[in-house]
């Protein structure tokens, strides 16, 4: 007889092999239509869940390598995170670290947009403390969570092309607490995910990575950052700490 | 009686505790697939909520917002599914020291997981999976009770699971007696899945009544009951989406007329009815407690889940 915590290692181990074993599926005992019961119903609820959280990317690469993905997954302990809302996550990062499929081309993109999405809508709630309207001459404070993506292609769209220019998708949480979009210039997502941005004053950090890009400052620039700003102030995704003083 | 080297772990005065005498009579599963038409409304039926701590710890955004509203307006009892008491692995000081922040701050009367395992291996099966009922687990697992007992600083329950198979070593060996030897070793609450007993006697063959007549009721703190899906086969399958059938409905007024009066929590987890159709099921397991009640009322004083906590 198998010691118990064999057992429970043998039970797991066989309702995540890529196959089924049929030499674990001996170890685990008599009742074995039981345990083929049980890695159909883990299986069942671990593939629909996550098919459901990445459904363009399902789309995108089909199901049978879509589910051939998430059985290797499932083999190599994927499922390691205990709440169940972070699998597809955990799932999207393995793809990405182990290369998306080759086709089509935007798989890789819109995986990451798919799972950017996920994070933006999970992620731990934000305590900026005491913040007053956004404001440029003050740091930056960021109220929602906001992820930068440089994808290649325009994989908000439903048919894909790609992008003519470097371009910035920057991800974040709008009311409601859904994802929202908004393509800008490569600087302002710089800008957004740098990390002096809660401490410099937006003004001073903007001319620094316009320095390093070698950006020429125009209005039209200005006026472009203040446009993709204007959905995330208007929603409190992003202010100005009260705290700090104006230069 | 305790494991040796766990006598000193300290109980909790329910004093400290005023939800617990707040959660009374039947009580929903909360579910994001209906708690905005719940939350939407101005007086709900419904006294008290179940949550699920694994849904809203480390999470922001719409989950947060629906804790935080439901915790505004209803008194809410967490129920783990991860915390399982048969895992091989302890859970971990920083998901003990989360859920302990989660359980002060609804003021939670009691903690409730399973009697059962869901990972092994550093792999979470988000399943419940049964463990051998030896001697040896019994007390494995009522260590594992006591020493959660002590992270949370609230009194821990544990539920009953529906299984399929009897993992090896468990041959003969009673369900119920096991249940028991657990519960006691780590002198624990009971939460009583009446749905769960009813899938396991009608997929073993045996007699549901009987079985729960050698459970040691008097520490049933929590019932839960939901519906199963019966196969062509018939083997019943605890799935939680359809409505609670009337064999269950009998067994919870058996089970109320034997404990007195005990929160029910009604269960569900897919095939999401119209919350009105909801509602409407929540009043009849309603009546049911209150028809099972009122039978033993003579006998059996009424009592809150706070009663059995003490």
């Amino acid at each position: 007889m198998a010691p118990a915590q064999d057992f429970r290692d043998q039970l797991v181990r066989y309702c995540f092999a890529e196959a089924p074993d049929p030499g674990l599926l001996a170890d685990l005992g008599k009742d074995a239509e039981a345990w083929q019961l049980y890695r159909r119903m883990i299986r069942n609820r671990i593939f629909r869940f996550i098919a459901g959280a990445l459904p363009r990317y399902r789309r995108a690469v089909g199901g049978e390598r879509f589910d051939g993905d998430l059985a290797r997954w499932l083999e190599s302990g994927g499922s390691a995170e205990r709440q169940m809302f972070l699998l597809p996550l955990a799932h999207a990062r393995w793809l990405l670290a182990h290369g998306p499929p080759e086709e089509p081309a935007w798989a890789g993109d819109l995986l990451r947009l798919e799972a950017a999405r996920i994070e933006v809508r999970n992620a731990d709630d934000v305590e900026p403390g005491p913040l007053r309207p956004f404001d440029f001459q003050l740091p930056l404070a960021v109220c929602e969570p906001i992820r930068c993506l440089q994808p290649a292609w325009d994989v908000t769209r439903k048919e894909p092309h790609r992008l003519p220019s470097l371009r910035v998708l920057i991800v974040w949480r709008g009311p409601k607490r859904t994802a929202r979009t908004a393509w800008a210039e490569p600087w302002v997502g710089e800008w957004l995910c740098d990390e002096r941005a809660a401490s410099w004053p937006s003004h001073d950090l903007i001319r620094n990575i316009w320095q390093a890009r070698g950006v020429v400052p125009t209005t039209e620039r200005i006026e472009h950052a203040a446009s993709v700003l204007g959905p995330l102030v208007e929603a409190g995704a992003v202010a100005s700490p009260a705290a700090a003083k104006s230069r | 009686m305790l494991p040796p080297g766990l006598d000193s772990v300290p109980r909790v005065s329910m004093a400290s505790l005023p939800q617990a005498s707040t959660v009374s009579a039947t009580g929903l599963g909360y579910r994001a697939a209906f708690a905005e038409a719940l939350l939407s409304m101005h007086a709900p039926p419904v006294p008290w909520l179940e949550i699920h701590p694994e849904n809203y710890i480390r999470r922001g955004g719409r989950y947060a917002r629906l804790f935080d509203r439901a915790a505004e307006r209803f008194p809410l009892v967490p129920h783990g599914l991860t915390t399982c008491f048969g895992n091989p692995e302890p859970p971990g000081a920083a998901w003990l020291r989360d859920l302990r922040a989660l359980c002060e701050r609804i003021g939670a009367p009691w903690f409730s997981d399973h009697l059962c395992f869901s990972a092994a291996g550093g792999a979470h099966a988000h399943d419940l999976l049964p463990v051998p009922r030896t001697t040896q687990m019994a007390r494995e697992v009522a260590d594992r009770i006591c020493r959660t007992r002590d992270a949370l600083g609230i009194p821990v329950a544990v539920e009953n699971v529906s299984f399929y198979g009897h993992p090896p070593g468990s041959e003969g060996a009673s369900d119920a007696a096991f249940i028991t030897e657990v519960v006691e070793r780590a002198d624990a609450l009971l939460l009583l899945d009446v749905n769960n007993v009813v899938v396991n006697a009608r997929n073993f063959g045996y007699d549901a009544g009987a079985y729960v007549d050698d459970l040691p009721l008097e520490r049933v703190v929590q019932i839960h009951i939901a519906g199963h899906t019966r196969r062509s086969d018939g083997l019943r399958i605890d799935t939680h989406d359809r409505p609670v059938d009337a064999e269950t409905t009998a067994l919870l007024g058996r089970v109320l007329a034997k404990t007195g009066r005990v929160p029910v929590l009604l269960e569900r987890d897919g095939r999401y009815p119209p919350l009105e159709a909801l509602l409407s099921e929540l009043a009849d397991i309603q009546a049911v407690v209150d028809r099972a009640l009122h039978v033993d009322q003579a006998e059996t004083p009424p009592r809150t889940g706070a009663d059995a906590a003490r």
